[in-house]
């Protein structure tokens, strides 16, 4: 189930991509990486600008393929990490 | 406007991204030369994107066998670009296209020639840097030079963040490449190099990587901007410094301008800020890694430590 905060996460990040990657994405479950929409450099450019968005730090660890390969994965993986940091105030 | 017949050769996120230019383009993309996917990594590579594009993939390893000229040959090549490839290309290969085979080199050429050419322009605090379309001869970036486009290099700047200007700015050369290859194969400049100028590295990494704290902050902090490359890593690695004899990877420092009396490889606390001396100036340690994890160096250093130290280079 979609919720209001999902959409509107995946809508920032659209947003986001088209601004500062200058990659339009037809729709949120499009494959970026299989097609090479987002290269190795382009993902790296827009984890950036997902941390400085998203308040959050993305790390080495967390650069698993399938957590970008599309608008709606990275919304979810970015709706978790804001969970458990919700979950866990003090880190 | 001619229709062009494009044989690619390439890798790495600017060989995707001309992938991509070509596939979309109105030149007809023979085939793409690739190294044959891995699992992992980032994200796909050029053989797994040209696979998904429905192209005609070849391994690039095939490029040093002159028996793959005649390919070339017979589906009637009239362009090879090479982009990040790092195969020696066979010279029947070379000279089979019917305009010419040219490679995307990111650096100012004659300067840089050879391997991790940004690394070593970053770790010899170049201020101006570029990247090169040249056509290729059986010298290892010697063919006369095509297109060039020079930038500025930024104090702030690392490894990353200069590749990627090289290869938005080589993307556009190579759009610049085929619009006067299509007018006419007389329309592309080449302009032989004064190779006197020329310098060539190799894959040696300089010191062995072992920073040393004994030199000016400048030559310290260039050494680790020219090896990052986060969230990648560098051909180079990280250079690496040793305490308690337990060895450390720096993996981001910044300079302070703060003028330092304290030993090399002292470390102190300013603010927020673990501090190393260095030969003249305090140097701000950012980002250190330690078996392969990266940690705040807050939580392994403290101040009154001290770096192992090593003699500067002559």
């Amino acid at each position: 189930m979609i919720t209001n905060s999902m959409k509107a996460t995946e809508e920032s990040i659209i947003a986001l991509l088209l601004k500062e990657v200058n990659v339009e994405v037809p729709s949120p479950e499009t494959d970026l990486l299989e097609t090479g929409v987002l290269d190795s450099l382009k993902l790296a450019e827009l984890l950036s600008h997902l941390e400085s968005r998203f308040g959050t730090r993305i790390s080495v660890e967390d650069l698993e393929v399938d957590n970008f390969r599309s608008i709606s994965r990275m919304a979810a993986f970015l709706q978790r990490r804001a969970t458990a940091r919700s979950a866990s105030p003090g880190e | 406007m001619l229709n062009l017949r494009v044989l690619l050769i390439g890798e790495e996120a600017a060989g995707v991204q001309t992938l991509r230019m070509l596939a979309g383009g109105p030149h007809t993309l023979v085939g793409v030369m690739a190294s044959p996917a891995k699992a992992g990594g980032l994200s796909p590579s050029v053989w797994t994107v040209a696979r998904a594009l429905g192209q005609t993939t070849w391994p690039a390893e095939l490029v040093k066998d002159a028996g793959f000229a005649a390919r070339v040959k017979s589906n009637a090549v009239d362009l090879i670009l090479n982009v990040h490839s790092l195969y020696l290309i066979d010279g029947e290969i070379l000279r089979a296209p019917t305009i010419g085979s040219f490679n995307l080199h990111p650096a100012p050429l004659p300067r840089y020639a050879g391997l991790n050419s940004v690394s070593w322009a970053i770790y010899h605090g170049e201020t101006v840097y570029g990247v090169t379309i040249h056509e290729m001869v059986p010298g290892i970036d010697a063919g006369p030079i095509a297109y060039q486009t020079l930038f500025p290099i930024e104090p702030s700047d690392n490894g990353f963040n200069v590749s990627a200007k090289c290869i938005h700015e080589g993307f556009e050369l190579c759009r610049r490449l085929l619009a006067d290859a299509s007018c006419s194969p007389h329309a592309i400049p080449r302009m032989p190099q004064d190779l006197t100028q020329r310098s060539y590295f190799g894959r040696a990494v300089p010191a062995g990587g072992l920073l040393s704290w004994s030199a000016p902050a400048r030559s310290v902090v260039n050494f680790v901007r020219a090896c990052d490359f986060y969230p990648f890593t560098s051909a180079w690695g990280n250079p690496w410094t040793s305490m308690a004899g337990r060895k450390l990877a720096v993996c981001s420092a910044s300079l302070t301008g703060e003028s330092c009396l304290a030993p090399p490889g002292t470390v102190r606390r300013s603010g927020n800020d673990l501090q190393v001396a260095t030969a003249d100036e305090w140097v701000v340690l950012r980002r250190i890694s330690i078996d392969g994890r990266f940690l705040d160096p807050a939580y392994v250093i403290k101040s009154g430590d001290r770096f192992g130290v090593v003699p500067a280079a002559a």
